[in-house]
């Protein structure tokens, strides 16, 4: 009998590698298409930055219902203008304070929320006790409430405690805001609670459970906990709007103008001014938490 | 570790009481006396918008087009003090400055240009100035500023005589030293903005722009330190106009700055910068008007030119209370001159309250109108509520049912019994259901149409504007009918006139008079774009586009106005349809646009009278409801607010305010007296100002109302009951389905249906 | 102990308030009297409530499961890339948008007579094969909720992306590399791997979709104000209207409503994937 021809040992790893390799091909093309896709709405956004009032009219006027046709939109101007970042980085002081303001008010809001939601998580995830779930199950309901709806009596609670047009009125209940709470025990759950038992048979402390074990397996959850609150808070609207009547405490988000034709241009201009920090700490922020969370948890 | 669990704890338990009692606790303790109070200074006769204060208490008064006049320590004037120029060549002055000895120099362009290379900036539209220096005898030079470090046509937009007499001037990006004999330019540094200002002290000169204060001195010839504290107050207070002097006392070198928020104090070096008047307490505070200079007086007290030739003196005293014991709120949504200025007048007459007045949008914001109406919202339900509201572009009906708003027949009847006000606008304002007052329109416009006779001799509605289009199409088969430029124009210009007309009694929406409105529009469009191909068009809406400044106004508020907008127009447009919105000047501004549709040299021919009517559309009689003030329920001062809006409906408020500001569109007052007077004004200097010249350069006097228009007038006045107020929802319906109706995207009928769907989720809810 | 802190401030801030809101939902707006369950039957009653709920529903029924489905096929792919990070980064943009440049942005390409509508007109014309195109007034039409559905799609795929990394990341990698050596094949290591070890991500995720619903109706409304086509009609516009009717009674009574729903689906929820 013929023994069957059988591929020479390198061909089947090669084909092995090939076919590994074009996998990872495969993937990446997919979700590079998927990110262009993604990303392509945003190209505008640059373009009209620098273009100018009567360009940004004359192609926007079928939207205005002024004209017939279609609206059409220039990638690149065709005649570019540094007019808007003049009027917003040299015209207007304003800017810089809000800047300031947004950088200040997000920094403070992400800290307390390390701060005060880590252990909250940390003991929805590695205790039993009781009324656990239903208390949990609370957290995320006042997680999910629509602003609106606490509006009023988060208003009256901030005058109260005077808080009311004071930065603490949008930084305090972003800090104790049950969010991050409830990504970060993700992180946690994942933890085996046999290790946790072990750790505690052998006398250690509870800190030192959470601080050894804990922060380590759940940086993950911390890391996607503080970039969504960065995201969240970044842009954060309707609080200060409602909480703050100085507009000098006022973040950057209710710098933008209401959108009209003339105004569009400036307001481009100003989301580049936004983005570029986001961008940055997309960049940075993501190591630069990794490490310092592993660095937090190193000396507890 | 165990500790910094504590520690932990420890530190979020103090920043909560840290945070609850910071701001308790001073709620009873005795108001000291004494503050800041102002009264207006008597100005010589002009027009002045500047002025140079001198360091033995008198000044110097100016203007752009008015000349020097100088005014002595003791108040006194010989009026004109020095002519400036009898140069023909000068074509408009754009800045001046003026040193303590009277001398002065100003920056113009000029009427016919000797140097090409700034002619040729000029054409291309950029303007470049020339100088012209005057000496303290009145002698003139033309000043051409040369050397190095100065590019020629840099233009010079800042001037300051030091107590020397030298003169320093300020580019936008540098602060030169010029000698006025020779013309020679020193550049002395450069500065990061326009230097607005230049104070000298000793050898040092202060210069600041909108963000930083540049000290230089003058003796060693170089920059000194800057001064932190003084670049963030520049950078937050300079909106509106920031004035600086210095003054000294008791070897302390000091600076005072006043700026919309009040007047504040510096002591030359240090960090601390204080408030010593608050803007909202004097004259300071007003939006209306900017600060233009300041003047330190020996006996502590200052005096502030401000613009629109008003100065005040503001002087320390000790009997009045360092801040007002009450507080009165007023609330509106977007700012309103006319309540401001209420505002101020209010606090006049009542040294002890502070009136606050908030406004919920700025518009320079992303706080839309329904974001601001959420805060308001909040703050009634909290219960922190404002004495007064001014409920324009608010939904009345719904504040009066949720009880929010007290009912003001009580406080109107005096009023309506002797007959003071308009009597059916006031009753235009009652609410159907409670069959009560709850707010009081302080200003009405109203609607008329203005034309050729021959088109328009019917009954005024919708259909006749129709009719009078189409007979108006048939005579002048190009061009436009009406001044549209815009499918939403013509829903501007008619929709208050109908609105009304499509609720019924029960609130419910008449379907069929809606779709009767947008078959009229649709037809009314239609018509007027038969007269342009869309190049056409386009050319038009271009070159009208100058005058039209979509975004800041509505289309409904060309016309009757005053004179300017009248004319834009006349002879391009064969009908009109606006309103009338202020009363002497929309009567002037009915005249001049006549005689110019009338007048020879439009080449147009006019075979009938040009003339003009009420225009009653479908809901006949309409006013237009303007600043809208009603009282509120929960407020904490009800007799103030009371007094309040017996000030915002006496005669001095209904009539001054107007005659401050001939030219706003604030509206007609609804108090018959004050409607007259200001009808029946006779001031010459205000007609000079409306009268107009034509292209030819033939003056036209200002035409006065005549007596028969006059009660023309007051007869619409007293027709006038069916209350149009802009902002409510069904007004935002209509306007946006009726855009597709006249873009031919839907039919009127389906637009009316598309109406009828959307209100029916509304009055669901 | 570790709760403590995080608790009495969310006690302060968010369960003080919401105990208010309950007990507005008792009493009527404006003058305060005591009017028992008259509200939530005024909620009950109310068609624009019907509508809302279900276009709500909707919504969600349409958006949480594709939002899930696509972030968590990317996260897969994207697990193992080495450019992860850029990619990551790419997806979050638009979320740090400002929301008014979005919508901006969004009206320009959707706008009856937007950039979408005139590329597709153009791509008709010069193909004649292809029927010819009439310009579709997206927000004003049946398309309104697919709209939204894709603009939620657009805005959210990376901030889930994030979280399933999170998730993914925290399994074992050792278990599935031996049942890679195993012979397992991807659907089997999938099966029975990572789906088991992502069951507790899928409720943390799903809930935060349904956030991220609530949460983009700022959008929804500045596209398409407060009285939109009516099948974009949220309960959210329900409430802000309320809102700003005043009547903060029903709007109470409604929250309370709409917690208790969401607690019992979240308990539920909870029990079955934990």
């Amino acid at each position: 009998m013929r023994s069957r021809a059988t591929a020479p040992a390198w061909a089947v790893q090669a084909y092995g590698k090939w076919r590994k390799r074009r996998r990872a091909w495969l993937a990446t093309g997919i979700c590079v298409a998927v990110a262009a896709l993604v990303c392509a709405p945003l190209l505008m956004i640059p373009g009209g930055s620098l273009m100018d009032s009567a360009e940004m009219r004359q192609i926007l006027s079928p939207i205005l219902g002024e004209e017939k046709g279609f609206a059409a939109w220039h990638l690149i101007p065709v005649y570019p203008t540094i007019g808007h970042f003049y009027r917003l980085l040299i015209a207007s002081p304003a800017f810089y304070q809000l800047f300031w303001n947004t950088v200040g008010m997000t920094a403070a809001i992400l800290l307390g929320q390390l701060i005060v939601g880590l252990p909250s998580a940390w003991a929805f995830a590695a205790f039993r006790f009781r009324g656990r779930d239903f208390l949990f199950g609370i957290y995320v309901v006042l997680m999910l409430l629509p602003f609106q709806v606490m509006l009023l009596p988060q208003y009256i609670v901030l005058q109260k405690l005077h808080l009311y047009n004071h930065p603490a009125a949008v930084i305090l209940p972003a800090v104790f805001s049950t969010f991050p709470v409830f990504i970060m025990y993700r992180g946690f759950t994942q933890i085996d609670a046999a290790i946790l038992e072990a750790a505690r048979l052998d006398g250690a402390g509870e800190l030192q459970i959470f601080s050894y074990i804990g922060l380590p397996l759940g940086k993950m959850g911390v890391q996607a906990a503080m970039v969504l609150s960065f995201l969240e808070y970044w842009n954060l609207v309707e609080q200060p709007m409602a909480f703050l009547e100085e507009q000098a405490a006022w973040p950057l988000s209710l710098y933008l103008p209401q959108i009209t034709v003339s105004q569009a241009g400036f307001a481009f201009a100003v989301a580049v001014m936004a983005l570029i920090p986001a961008l940055f700490v997309f960049a940075l922020g993501q190591d630069a938490l990794e490490e310092g969370i592993a660095y937090i948890g190193v000396k507890m | 570790m165990r500790i910094k669990r504590h520690m932990l704890l420890q530190l979020i338990i103090c920043a909560m009481c840290a945070a609850l009692s910071g701001c308790g606790g001073s709620q009873e303790e005795e108001i000291p006396m004494g503050r800041y109070a102002d009264r207006e200074v008597k100005l010589p006769p002009g027009t002045f918008d500047y002025m140079h204060p001198c360091p033995d208490g008198s000044y110097y008064l100016y203007g752009l087009d008015t000349e020097l006049t100088y005014v002595d320590a003791q108040g006194e004037s010989k009026g004109k003090d020095r002519s400036w120029e009898n140069n023909a060549n000068i074509h408009a002055k754009y800045e001046v400055g003026v040193a303590d000895n009277g001398a002065s120099v100003f920056a113009y362009t000029p009427r016919f240009w000797n140097d090409e290379e700034l002619e040729a900036l000029w054409i291309a539209g950029d303007v470049r100035y020339l100088y012209y220096y005057v000496d303290e005898k009145g002698q003139k030079q033309a000043l051409e500023p040369h050397g190095e470090g100065y590019q020629k046509g840099t233009n010079l937009n800042t001037f300051a005589f030091s107590p020397e007499g030298e003169l320093y001037a300020a580019s936008d990006h540098a602060v030169y030293r010029v000698n006025v004999e020779t013309g020679e330019v020193e550049s002395l540094f450069a500065t990061e903005k326009q230097v607005k200002s230049m104070v000298f002290t000793g050898d040092v000169m202060l210069a600041a722009d909108d963000g930083k204060a540049y000290f230089y001195d003058r003796a060693e010839g170089k920059l000194l330190d800057g001064n932190g504290a003084l670049d963030t107050f520049l950078s937050s207070h300079s909106t509106g106009g920031l004035v600086m002097a210095a003054g000294d006392s008791e070897n302390e070198q000091i600076l005072y700055m006043g700026c919309r928020t009040g007047l504040y104090r510096y002591i030359w070096g240090g960090s601390v910068i204080e408030q010593i008047a608050d803007g909202q307490m004097t004259a300071l505070g007003d939006t209306q008007r900017s600060p233009r200079a300041l003047q330190v007086l020996d006996n502590g007290a200052f005096r502030v030119m401000f613009s629109g030739n008003y100065m005040v003196e503001m002087y320390y005293d000790e009997t009045l209370p360092a801040r007002p014991a009450k507080e009165l709120t007023v609330y509106s949504l977007e700012e309103n001159g006319w309540i401001r200025y209420a505002g101020q007048l209010f606090q006049k007459e009542h040294p002890d309250v502070l009136v606050r007045y908030e406004t919920g949008m700025d518009g320079d914001n992303a706080v839309s109108r329904e974001d601001a109406l959420r805060n308001l919202n909040t703050r009634l339900l909290a219960g922190d509520v404002p004495d007064v509201i001014v409920m324009d572009r608010m939904d009345i009906e719904q504040y009066a049912d949720k009880g929010m708003l007290r009912e003001l027949d009580g406080i109107l009847q005096p009023y309506l019994d002797d007959g003071i006000l308009y009597q059916n606008i006031v009753e235009g304002m009652r609410m159907t259901e409670k069959n009560k007052i709850y707010s009081v329109p302080m200003m009405v416009y109203l609607p008329l149409w203005l034309g050729e006779k021959m088109y328009l001799d019917g009954e005024d509605s919708l259909e006749d504007i129709v009719a009078g289009m189409e007979k108006a199409r048939q005579k002048h088969p190009e061009g436009a009918i009406l001044y549209t430029l815009y499918p939403k124009d013509v829903l501007l210009q008619t929709m208050p006139v109908c609105l009304p007309a499509w609720t019924g009694e029960d609130g419910s929406l008449d379907v069929e008079k809606l779709t009767a409105y947008y078959q009229a529009v649709r037809r009314m469009w239609e018509i007027d774009c038969a007269g342009f191909d869309d190049a056409g068009r386009e050319a038009w809406q271009k070159n009208n586009m100058e005058w039209y400044a979509p975004e800041d106004m509505d289309m409904a508020d060309i016309g009757f106005n005053f004179q300017y907008a009248a004319q834009q127009n006349f002879g391009e447009t064969w009908l009109q349809l606006g309103f009338l919105m202020t009363p002497q000047v929309g009567m002037t501004g009915i005249h001049v646009t006549k005689a110019n549709m009338a007048a020879d040299w439009q080449e147009k021919e006019l075979e009938d009278t040009v003339t003009y009517d009420a225009y009653t559309g479908q809901a006949g009689n309409v006013y237009w409801a303007r600043t809208i003030v009603g009282l509120c329920e929960q407020g904490k001062e009800p007799e103030l607010a009371e007094a309040y809006m017996n000030l915002l409906l006496s005669d001095p408020m209904m009539r001054k305010w107007w005659l401050d500001k001939p030219r706003n569109y604030s509206g007609l007052a609804i108090r018959k007296d004050s409607l007259g007077d200001i009808l029946d004004i006779d001031n010459i200097e205000f007609g000079q100002t409306m009268g107009f010249k034509d292209p030819t350069g033939v003056n036209h006097p200002n035409f006065w109302p005549t007596e028969e228009e006059k009660q023309w007038l007051y007869q619409m006045m007293e027709d006038a009951s069916c209350c149009y107020r802009p902002g409510t929802m069904l007004e935002e319906c209509a306007m946006e389905v009726g855009v597709r109706v006249l873009d031919g995207e839907l039919t009127p009928e389906e637009g009316a249906k598309e109406v009828e769907r959307k209100m029916a989720i509304a009055m669901e809810e | 102990m570790f709760l403590l802190p995080g608790f009495s401030g969310v006690m302060i801030f968010y369960l003080l308030p919401f105990f208010e809101v309950v007990r507005r939902s008792f009493l009527k707006s404006g003058n305060g009297a005591f009017v028992g369950m008259d509200n939530y039957r005024a909620v009950f009653g109310n068609g624009a409530f019907a509508l809302a709920v279900r276009n709500t529903f909707l919504y969600m029924a349409a958006g949480v499961p594709l939002l899930m489905g696509i972030s968590l096929f990317l996260s897969l792919l994207l697990r193992n890339l080495l450019q992860r990070r850029k990619l990551v980064s790419a997806l979050l943009l638009p979320m740090a948008v400002p929301a008014a440049v979005m919508v901006l942005t969004l009206q320009i390409l959707i706008d009856r007579q937007g950039v979408i509508n005139g590329v597709l007109t153009h791509v008709s014309g010069k193909i004649t094969a292809l029927p010819a195109f009439t310009a579709i007034d997206y927000l004003n039409t049946g398309w309104a909720l697919a709209v939204v559905v894709c603009s939620f799609l657009w805005k959210n795929t990376g901030y889930m992306v994030i979280l399933w990394l999170a998730g993914l990341a925290a399994l074992p990698k050792e278990v599935e590399e031996a049942a890679q050596v195993d012979g397992a094949n991807r659907w089997q290591s999938w099966h029975y791997i990572i789906r088991p070890g992502l069951s507790g991500s899928f409720f943390t995720i799903g809930m935060l979709s349904v956030l991220q619903i609530f949460k983009s109706y700022r959008e929804v409304w500045m596209v398409a104000g407060s009285y939109p086509q009516e099948h974009i009609y949220f309960l959210q516009h329900l409430l802000q209207n309320w809102y700003l009717k005043l009547e903060f009674d029903r709007m109470a009574a409604l929250t309370v409503i709409m917690s208790l729903v969401l607690l019992a689906v979240c308990l539920l929820l909870q029990k079955r994937l934990e």
